[in-house]
């Protein structure tokens, strides 16, 4: 429970911190992306008789660097190589998971999340692998800002934008796999996605769509995990339907309220989260 | 004279068999306002993307501030204002501020961060502009010419020698292109900076730049803007259709 919480803290804070650059990119397919693949490198971990969550970040590594290969030689449908590496993580977590014969409580737990299958491993890694993330990506804050406003620019100016896209999906990839032992495989790119759409109904600058994003992720974890254990449920479900509740009441109290300001509905990004995300 | 900012020379460049630039050769000298012209796909965007590095030219040589190229890394001295409609997401949540500030990225360089040093440049910056008074506002709130000047600042924020701007004037109305043209010739004159502006609006460009590059795929004229009205160059690159278009203006 204790170590559920702990995990569930790290968890709502990678996942803003990963979501708002994939939302403004509209990237979120991304998401999906490794979660798919992690759920294979669950199988293999499970198949192999090995530790899941270390098979399932090795074959997210694996996939970063394949979705980097790919988007470089086809540069023109950035979207495609994310669906091929889709295609790749669900057909062989499909056979894998036959092979391992691995429709038990195991595969469950990773696919729905889980308060009381975390174990002290699973914590440590998400901790010491959670700070690395973190700590990446503030520092690579002010690059990624500027990528996200407008990447040619960015480019023209001088910014190294590939190596820190590159930089960037290794942390998406371990964001993800982290993530996953929490709010479950199914739905991880929610937990990715609803807190900053949600967040981009109230705030009137970047910073404040960063701190309102931290909220209500953290929110959602919390009393997600909180009605999980009481209500003895699978954590992604309560979790993202917290974060969803909140979605709602942000959407309204900027409808009914005017908070986060007048803004043209065809401007705003929020649809095009919720329409790749969910 | 001092040495050039920008030099092409010989540059071609095809997209697999459709050869979008040819034999292009053009100098740029410190303090000169050019003006590159030409209509839709007459090759504009391309040549700008050339020159930004964003595409190698298939053929031929860039030269920026007298180093080829390739061996030019002090992007930092070219501030670049995109075409505004299609640069950025009009929902991005950012402000003013913090859009203006993101123009420091690259002269800051990785895992620095921007300190009261740089927050007084964009102070500055949004000054220059005339803008200042809308810095806490959100980007995308702004009208087309607002954000225009906001896209300046920010390029301007990084104190580059030469600025680039993309068809600077879409989305703008008639009087703030009028304002927007002045702010380049202050700049000009009070900052020393050299200007190149790429735009199929033959007619307004003239009036404002000192020179004019005429493009279609080939370069037809680089001069006095006056020169390229009594030799009829627009008529080659425009068609007839161009004469109309001056006496409208």
């Amino acid at each position: 429970m204790q170590r559920a919480f702990a995990a569930g803290l790290m968890v709502a804070l990678l996942c803003p911190t990963i979501g708002i650059f994939l939302v403004l990119r509209r990237l979120s397919m991304i998401g999906e992306m490794f979660s798919h693949v992690s759920l294979a490198g669950v199988a293999l971990g499970v198949f192999a008789g090995v530790y899941p969550l270390a098979t399932a970040v090795g074959l997210s590594l694996f996939a970063a660097a394949g979705l980097e290969a790919l988007r470089r030689t086809y540069r023109m449908f950035g979207d495609l190589a994310i669906a091929l590496m889709i295609s790749f993580g669900i057909s062989l977590a499909v056979i894998l998971i036959s092979l391992a014969q691995a429709f038990n409580a195991t595969l469950f737990s990773y696919l729905f999340g889980s308060v009381i299958a975390i174990t002290g491993q699973d914590l440590q890694l998400i901790l010491i692998l959670g700070i690395l993330v973190l700590a990446l990506v503030y520092a690579l804050q002010k690059e990624l800002f500027i990528i996200a406003f407008d990447e040619e620019g960015a480019r023209a100016a001088g910014v190294r934008v590939d190596l820190v896209n590159a930089l960037f999906v290794v942390a998406t990839a371990l964001t993800i796999t982290l993530s996953m032992r929490v709010v479950g495989i199914l739905l991880v790119s929610s937990l990715i996605t609803v807190p900053v759409a949600a967040a981009l109904q109230l705030s009137r600058s970047y910073r404040s769509t960063v701190l309102y994003a931290y909220l209500f992720a953290i929110i959602a974890v919390l009393l997600g995990l909180f009605i999980a254990f009481h209500a003895d449920l699978a954590p992604g479900g309560s979790i993202v339907l917290t974060s969803l509740g909140i979605f709602t009441l942000a959407a309204l109290s900027r409808k009914f309220f005017g908070l986060g300001g007048e803004r043209d509905e065809n401007t705003s990004l929020v649809g095009t989260a919720e329409g790749k995300g969910l | 004279m001092s040495e050039p900012v920008l030099v092409l020379d010989q540059v071609s460049f095809h997209y697999g068999h459709r050869q979008v630039l040819e034999n292009i050769n053009l100098t740029v000298w410190p303090g000169d306002f050019l003006g590159i012209v030409g209509p839709n796909g007459s090759g504009k965007s391309t040549l700008l993307k050339i020159i930004l590095r964003l595409l190698r030219p298939s053929e031929g040589q860039v030269s920026l501030f007298g180093l080829r190229q390739e061996k030019f890394h002090q992007w930092t001295k070219i501030g670049y204002v995109p075409q505004n409609a299609n640069s950025f997401h009009h929902g991005f949540p950012a402000t003013v501020q913090e859009v203006v500030l993101s123009g420091l990225t690259a002269s800051l360089g990785l895992f620095k961060r921007p300190g009261a040093e740089e927050h007084q440049y964009v102070v500055e910056a949004l000054e220059q502009v005339g803008v200042a008074g809308l810095r806490k506002r959100v980007i995308g709130e702004l009208s087309g010419g607002q954000q225009q000047r906001v896209l300046i600042a920010k390029a301007l924020v990084s104190r580059p020698a030469l600025l680039i701007l993309d068809e600077p004037t879409v989305g703008v109305d008639l009087a703030a292109q009028e304002q927007f043209y002045n702010l380049l010739s202050e700049l000009r004159k009070e900052a020393g900076m050299t200007l190149i502006l790429v735009s199929h609006d033959i007619g307004v460009v003239t009036e404002h730049v000192g020179s004019v590059a005429c493009l279609n795929r080939k370069l037809y004229f680089h001069g006095a803007p006056a020169d390229c009205w009594a030799k009829d160059f627009f008529s080659q690159t425009y068609g007839s259709a161009a004469r109309v278009l001056r006496h409208a203006h």
